[in-house]
């Protein structure tokens, strides 16, 4: 007989009743719909694909320069440019249908009206394995910052729960003073999860030619510089409500996925890094099934909330 | 197609004042890259993203291709200190392809500083699939195509690597006239057409280049109604299309598509279908 053979740590996880083959997705604005990701990598090695934010109508985004670099991260402007729902359903879904991942959808409104329709259209939808709503998006103007009063959060939630059985993730803005008063608000109105963060408003200033270097002016913060601050929610929200919080911010390998568990959220989500390599979150699945195989932890589960503090 | 290689570094050869032509193994992009195609390079160090650079030429025999690059930040810097047999994270080939000539027409490949690279691949195979077609015998060299470069000055007149096999002329204009035409090599473009030199009804204009160059080139071309094609450069997130960040404004576009995305739809684009 040979050596024990020690079995790979189990890395799936249940999340309002889904149940996924690991707890690293894409996140929203990061892997469009899928067909980048399904021709250059194995979907099925994915947790889920999480798509890019659909709105009613389509939406034309920001004009270039939509992007640029900052110290360990970056800023982007895109104005959530998509092809709205109708076309999303008729062309885009029937590849999240046939492609071997769960999918989770991602919406976004002006208003609660806006984000109750698209749950209407999507609700028995074959193929959306749940729905996120971005109640966070700091690049399209608006008069007033919703997503940042618990009290709107609360309505709009409340409002898409009546509409739809998909499971609901409520993903929220960094850019307020209490992300926890929001998770509580989503949680109470009917959320079955909480993903967080979203981008962090932010600015780069063009030096020489005195001007600013996105076309918006300001932009979202993501990558590695925003990890702590994505750390420090999650940790804050975990301790407010009961449902599974979904981490994201600054993940780029299998030890930031790690850290995100270890605070207590239940998956995580991976954005900037996968610009870097399409292979990104399965690279940082094999990362985190190394780690797990090294702490002796049989199930990332059980890695879940093992801070201790 | 799995797009992520390893590349290897073969030579890296100084061309001018901090110009380098380098030489990877990876037969995978050697193989399959074309003319206008791009691969995106990840320098080591504090860079977040990736480094698009024009493939520049290829040897499929060998399984090697080859970039230029002009040390401008710290990527690129880093990448021209990588000792030779270093490895290099790459993706690629992306984007599309220069198209073919419309039949009748001779291209015209207007190029501004680097953007010679991607326009010496696309001689070079055009100029190849001449000498195939011609099976031994003489090539028409009327027929070749014509590279037409602009830089600042002299010391910036890269020479297109190896095309002097094939016999193809390579026409200069400088800023400062201190080689060939004094001006810019769009002004040299419309005065070759003015002096009946070049016949715009046979030709066809690829152009790679500065922006402000391309947007002028492309209104030349279109008062003289010739075809045009222009590659173009943007800043890439990521160069595989998932970012939305490297757009372009489209001329015909419904709301969703008022902008293309240059690394997936282009960067090879009709210059009468966007707006610079
Ligand atoms: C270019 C870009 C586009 C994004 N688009 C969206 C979007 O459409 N909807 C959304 O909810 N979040 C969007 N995000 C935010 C990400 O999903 C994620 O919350 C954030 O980038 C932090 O994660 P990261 O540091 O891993 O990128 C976008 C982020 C980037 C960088
Ligand atoms: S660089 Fe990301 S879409 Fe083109």
């Amino acid at each position: 007989m040979g050596p024990k053979k020690t079995k790979a740590p189990d890395l799936h996880v249940t999340i309002a009743g889904v149940e996924f083959a690991t707890p690293i997705w894409t996140a929203s604005g990061t892997a469009g719909t899928g067909e980048e990701i399904e021709r250059h990598t194995d979907p099925s090695k994915l947790g889920a694909l999480v798509t890019k934010s659909v709105s009613l109508e389509p939406r034309p985004g920001h004009p270039y320069p939509r992007t640029c670099e900052t110290a360990s991260g970056m800023l982007n402007c895109i104005g959530l440019q998509n092809k709205g729902i109708d076309a999303f359903i008729a062309e885009e879904l029937p590849r999240l249908q046939r492609m071997k991942t769960r999918a989770v959808v991602n919406i976004v409104g002006n208003s609660i009206d806006d984000y109750v329709e698209l749950a209407k259209r999507l609700d028995g939808q074959d193929g959306v394995d749940l729905l996120e709503l971005n109640l966070s998006c700091p690049n399209v103007e608006k008069g007033i910052d919703q997503g940042s009063d618990p009290s709107w959060i609360g309505e709009c939630v409340a409002g898409v729960r009546t509409v739809t059985k998909t499971p609901l993730v409520v993903k929220l803005t960094p850019n307020t003073n209490n992300i926890a008063a929001l998770a509580v608000a989503a949680e109470q109105a009917g959320a079955d999860a909480i993903s967080a963060i979203n981008t962090l408003v932010g600015m780069a200033v063009h030096h020489w030619k005195l001007s600013p270097r996105l076309s918006n002016v300001t932009g979202g913060l993501s990558g590695p510089a925003i990890k702590p601050v994505a750390l420090a929610a999650v940790y804050k929200i975990v301790r407010a409500v009961e449902i599974p919080v979904i981490g994201i911010g600054g993940i780029a390998n299998g030890l930031d996925a790690a850290e995100f568990l270890i605070v207590g959220a239940s998956a995580v989500q991976v954005g900037t890094a996968i610009f870097r390599s399409p292979k990104a979150p399965i690279d940082i699945a094999q990362q985190l099934s190394d780690y797990l195989a090294q702490m002796e932890v049989e199930s990332v589960s059980n890695l879940v909330g093992r801070l201790e503090a | 197609m799995n797009i992520t290689h390893t590349s290897r570094l073969v030579s890296t050869k100084a061309v001018g004042p901090a110009i380098y032509q380098q030489r990877f193994h990876q037969p995978t992009v050697a193989r399959s890259a074309h003319a206008g195609q791009f691969v995106h390079v990840l320098p080591d160090g504090h860079n977040l993203f990736r480094r698009a650079l024009s493939v520049y030429a290829t040897d499929p025999d060998k399984g090697t291709f080859d970039v230029l690059h002009q040390v401008l930040g710290e990527g690129t810097r880093s990448l021209s200190r990588l000792e030779k047999g270093a490895e290099v994270d790459t993706l690629g080939p992306l984007g599309n392809r220069f198209p073919a000539p419309p039949k009748g027409r001779r291209a015209i490949l207007v190029g501004g500083g680097l953007g010679m690279a991607p326009l010496r691949l696309w001689a070079y195979e055009l100029a190849g699939a001449m000498v195939k077609r011609a099976r031994g015998n003489e090539i028409d060299r009327k027929r070749l195509p014509l590279i037409m470069l602009g830089a600042r000055t002299k010391d910036l007149t890269t020479k297109p690597y190896k095309l002097g096999k094939f016999g193809i002329r390579v026409q200069w204009a400088t800023d400062d006239g201190s080689r060939g035409y004094h001006g810019t090599i769009v002004m040299r473009l419309r005065e070759d057409v003015e002096k009946e030199l070049l016949d715009p009804e046979r030709s066809v204009v690829y152009g790679c280049g500065p922006e402000p160059m391309m947007a002028a080139l492309a209104e030349e071309c279109e008062s003289f109604s010739i075809p045009c094609y222009v590659s173009l450069e943007r800043s890439m997130p990521c160069g595989f299309g998932v970012c939305m960040g490297c757009v372009v404004r489209r001329r015909d576009g419904s709301a969703y598509e008022t902008f293309s995305r240059v690394c997936r739809d282009g960067p090879v684009f009709n210059a009468a279908d966007i707006i610079f």
